[in-house]
């Protein structure tokens, strides 16, 4: 067409220089940053030095961190999709004259902050809460249970926090698979859970992977949820970027802490997909 | 003639299924259940079943000038970057789905990136950046990040309303003999105003909502209500903050109502 | 020996109204091919999903071999089916597709192979066995839904509107295959579709259904020849209709007359109880009606034939035929349809022209 690529330029302009004004160079910015020596009392001082990097890599005490981090994100992506998929399934799948509400209920979560949803499981979850009320009545626990400050804690608050982004993954995915398959494997006599097992589940899988991701990729960048819950004594990337950033003022630091957050979570991301890419593929039985 | 019943076994199952999706939704939804009932509870504790009912932690709210200011800040700032974002948002979606063009692929995940942006990450980046430029802990610095974290939510609604709508419609226009302003102001634009009047609430919301970002970049001077709260909550607990909650999930909650359910996602 | 049998089968669907399908009661032999034939929403799908088990009756039961399986579920059902998508498993290759149903039954690995290699070797498709359904033609996919359905050795084989994706080649094609196959099983079929063409050349037996009631039951020949309804006529092939007025009955040799609404008077077959006075429409084939120059008009309308005049408005040619639109003084238009190589050259779009049929060759059902 003639004038489009005019077209095209003027309609993205704003937007383009919007993300390279404060996406683009504040990331090459933080780059530099990173590598910038740290002279506390004194501000930015301009040189290039690997210490940055070197004193985490190297450090046992941030490694740990780093460890602690990536294991929160796998417990919560375990959970997330332990619970999220029996309701996607459901969501997907009923005929349920309330199912546009059910659904909603699941999105409703997201529209709150995460701040207020911590809060309400601090509540929860004290050692005087109602949670460990309920155990210690029904006798499942002698004594109460800490969930404050402790990973344990922070796992089930985070659960919830990024439940809905799991449902919300795999509802359509589920639901895009043809309900003829499920009748065409029933009608070849495989009962309904045979059915699932060799048919739905196996045509979810690219759904169960990218819920996986978003809810990994979302928790272990988290930061109010384990800020909270978790405080001082649960400490994972995010808060040690704020510690250093806000507290010390070692910026180069939490630059440098920033970014190893960074290339883990792209790269993390991007094995992860490939192997369950090749994973979903159906063998051929031999 | 013969009428069936269903069997029992497939009721004990609907059943089973009933309990466990109950079980999930009480998990879902608990903590928000939670932070609605202690507000009106008189006991500064959580007791369950709750004492009795008061307002008296919403007295307490509004009484404090700190709170109320950042919730006027809180609001503001949503307003304005959820403006900021619509109005650079729907031409960019516009531009992603009906034209075809070199680098198109690139341009939309460059600018549907923050939203899987680790939030620490862009804060400190911004923080740094913003010092450089002198202008931390301004409105307009502010205003700038949380545009850029909303806008995909204004293109992601945006585009699928435009995907929903046929492009025929706009090429019978042109056809008719409108020119390229008159089509997308005449056909265009009345045709993808939910989508514009969705985006814009949910990057109302996701504004109205962050706290990454602005905890890093805001000062002493202006801060915002979830901001408040965090730091309020580091060191202390009261049903004061369970007030203000009730408070900032209504308002949320109000404003959605106007998004109809297909644009409901994230 | 009958297979299947439907006794008095109803459905209505929960929020409906309507029953989808209504008091259908059916005997299929064993062996036969039928056809469930009727336009979109008449409850032919609903019927068949019934005896696959995906629909449960909202009255009667369904029998196999005299055996009531209407409270089974689909899954012990041992009725094989081939869907209007074809519903294969898309993370399955096509002998996986095909020997699915054999592992549910639990029938050994080896054994299990050698069977969908049968299969797959009957419909032609063995070499493409490692193949996933997307790398497949819509006529191949078409092949591996039929051989995954046969495999199990199904009772009764049920096919909802399989050709209905493909385009008109292949789908006649598709069509001689699956008879073929069919008649080389000696499989007892159901064949679900909305293609008249297609029930007429596949049918053992075609069953007309309309508004969820079967309308008329009987072989192609059958239900062609001697429709029961104007539904049934009009459905099957095409039909000319003309309303009107009984004036007559049938008196010694002589034929009933029908007065149409725009005042012809024409002979035509008497049915049972009629009287003077009743509505009647006369329905008559493009291929019964004949053409001939206008001035033959008067001269052969005698008890037994009705001639008519008429203008040619139009002529098309379809080939081996020609069909000719002929527009009466009244304002009916008719069809005619006559051999290319026989029809006459002095009939030419815009002449006028004799219609010309034996009373023996129209219908007539009262309205």
């Amino acid at each position: 067409m003639e004038g489009t690529k005019r077209t095209v330029f003027w309609l993205v302009l704003p937007m383009l220089l919007e993300v390279v004004a404060l996406f683009v160079i504040p990331l090459l910015v933080l780059f530099r940053y990173s590598f910038y020596p740290f002279v506390p009392g004194q501000g930015l001082v301009t040189g290039f030095v690997l210490k940055n990097y070197s004193k985490f890599l190297f450090d046992s005490y941030y490694l740990e961190i780093l460890v602690r981090t990536l294991w929160l994100g796998f417990l919560v992506a375990f959970f997330a999709l332990l619970l999220g998929y029996p309701l996607a399934l459901f969501l997907a799948k009923s005929n349920s004259r309330f199912k546009t509400v059910l659904l909603i209920l699941v999105v409703l979560p997201l529209l709150s902050s995460a701040v207020i949803r911590t809060y309400g499981w601090m509540i929860l979850l004290g050692t005087n809460g109602l949670v460990n009320k309920l155990l210690l009545q029904l006798g499942l626990v002698s004594a109460p249970v800490k969930f404050m400050y402790t990973l344990r804690g922070v796992v089930v608050a985070l659960t919830e926090v990024l439940l809905p982004f799991m449902v919300l993954t795999l509802v359509p995915v589920i639901r895009n698979i043809d309900r003829s398959l499920e009748e065409a494997a029933l009608g070849l006599g495989a009962s309904k859970l045979r059915t699932f097992l060799t048919v739905v589940f196996p045509l979810s899988l690219p759904g169960v992977a990218a819920g996986s991701i978003f809810v990994f990729v979302l928790a272990i960048s988290s930061f109010v949820t384990p800020s909270l819950m978790g405080g001082p004594s649960v400490r994972v990337m995010s808060s040690l970027v704020r510690e250093q950033a806000i507290s010390l003022l070692n910026w180069p630091f939490a630059a440098a802490v920033s970014l190893v957050l960074l290339v883990v979570v792209t790269t993390l991301v991007a094995l992860y997909q490939r192997a369950l890419i090749s994973a979903g593929k159906w063998e051929v039985p031999k | 003639m013969t009428r069936y019943r269903k069997p029992l076994t497939s009721l004990v199952g609907a059943c089973t299924t009933s309990l466990v999706l109950l079980a999930i939704y009480l998990f879902l939804l608990a903590p928000l259940l939670v932070v609605v009932l202690m507000a009106f509870n008189t006991s500064s504790y959580m007791v369950f079943p709750p004492e009795g009912f008061t307002l008296k932690w919403f007295v307490a709210f509004f009484r404090d000038s700190m709170f109320v200011e950042a919730l006027r800040t809180s609001a503001v700032l949503g307003v304005t970057s959820a403006a900021v974002a619509t109005v650079i948002g729907v031409p960019a979606a516009l531009a992603l789905v009906r034209y075809r063009f070199r680098g198109r692929e690139f341009l939309n995940s460059l600018f549907l990136a923050p939203i899987l942006f680790p939030g620490v990450v862009l804060a400190i980046a911004l923080l740094v950046y913003y010092s450089r430029l002198k202008i931390l802990g301004s409105f307009i610095g502010l205003v700038l990040a949380h545009v850029l974290v909303i806008v995909p939510y204004v293109i992601r609604t945006v585009s699928a309303n435009l995907y929903g709508v046929d492009e025929a419609l706009e090429e019978a226009s042109l056809n008719l003999g409108a020119g390229r302003w008159r089509t997308f102001f005449e056909i265009t634009l009345p045709l993808i105003r939910s989508g514009m009047v969705s985006g814009a609430i949910f990057a109302f919301i996701m504004s109205f909502d962050e706290l990454v970002i602005a905890l890093f970049l805001s000062g002493a001077r202006m801060t915002t209500l979830p901001v408040r709260i965090f730091n309020f909550l580091e060191y202390n607990s009261d049903p004061t903050i369970a007030a203000i909650s009730t408070v900032l999930l209504c308002v949320t909650l109000l404003v959605s109502v106007f998004v109809p359910p297909r644009y409901l996602g994230f | 020996m009958v297979d299947l049998e439907l006794r008095s089968v109803s459905k209505k669907y929960a929020g409906s109204e309507v029953l989808a399908v209504n008091n259908v009661s059916l005997e299929i032999e064993k062996g036969e091919l039928l056809c469930l034939l009727g336009p979109s929403g008449c409850g032919k799908t609903t019927l068949l999903r019934m005896i696959a088990g995906f629909v449960e009756p909202t009255a009667g039961s369904i029998l196999v071999k005299g055996q009531d399986i209407t409270q089974l579920p689909p899954n012990k059902r041992n009725l094989g089916m081939v869907f209007q998508s074809y519903a294969l498993f898309p993370h399955m290759t096509v002998l996986a597709n095909v020997e699915y149903g054999l592992r549910m039954r639990r029938i050994p690995r080896t054994e299990a192979r050698t069977r969908a290699r049968e299969m797959l070797e009957m419909v032609g498709l063995l070499e493409l066995e490692h193949r996933y359904p997307r790398q497949l033609s819509g006529g191949q996919q078409q092949r591996v839904a039929l051989a995954r359905a046969m495999v199990i050795l199904p009772q009764v084989l049920l096919l909802d509107e399989p050709l209905s994706n493909l385009d008109a080649k292949l789908r006649q094609q598709m069509r001689i295959e699956i008879r073929r196959i069919q008649k080389e099983v000696g499989i007892t079929s159901i064949f679900v579709t909305h293609d008249q063409e297609e029930a007429l050349t596949l049918a053992d037996r075609i069953v007309v259904m309309d508004k969820g009631e079967v309308r008329q039951v009987g072989s192609p020949q059958d239900v062609y020849d001697h429709p029961v309804s104007r539904f049934v006529a009009n459905f099957i092939g095409t039909c000319n209709f003309l309303n009107g007025v009984l004036e007559a009955l049938p008196a010694g040799s002589e034929p009933a007359v029908l007065k149409t609404d725009s005042g012809l008077r024409l002979w035509c077959k008497g049915v049972p109880g009629l009287a003077t006075g009743q509505r009647l429409c006369v329905a008559v084939r493009p291929e019964h009606l004949e053409l001939a120059p206008a001035a033959e008009a008067e001269r052969e309308s005698a008890p037994g034939v009705n001639a008519v005049r008429g203008r040619i408005e139009h002529v098309s040619h379809l080939g081996s035929i020609v069909e000719y639109h002929v527009v009466l003084p009244g304002g009916e238009r008719l069809r005619v349809q006559q051999q290319s190589a026989q029809s006459a050259p002095s009939v030419a779009e815009g002449g006028t022209a004799t219609v010309k049929w034996a009373v023996q060759s129209s219908m007539c059902f009262p309205e």
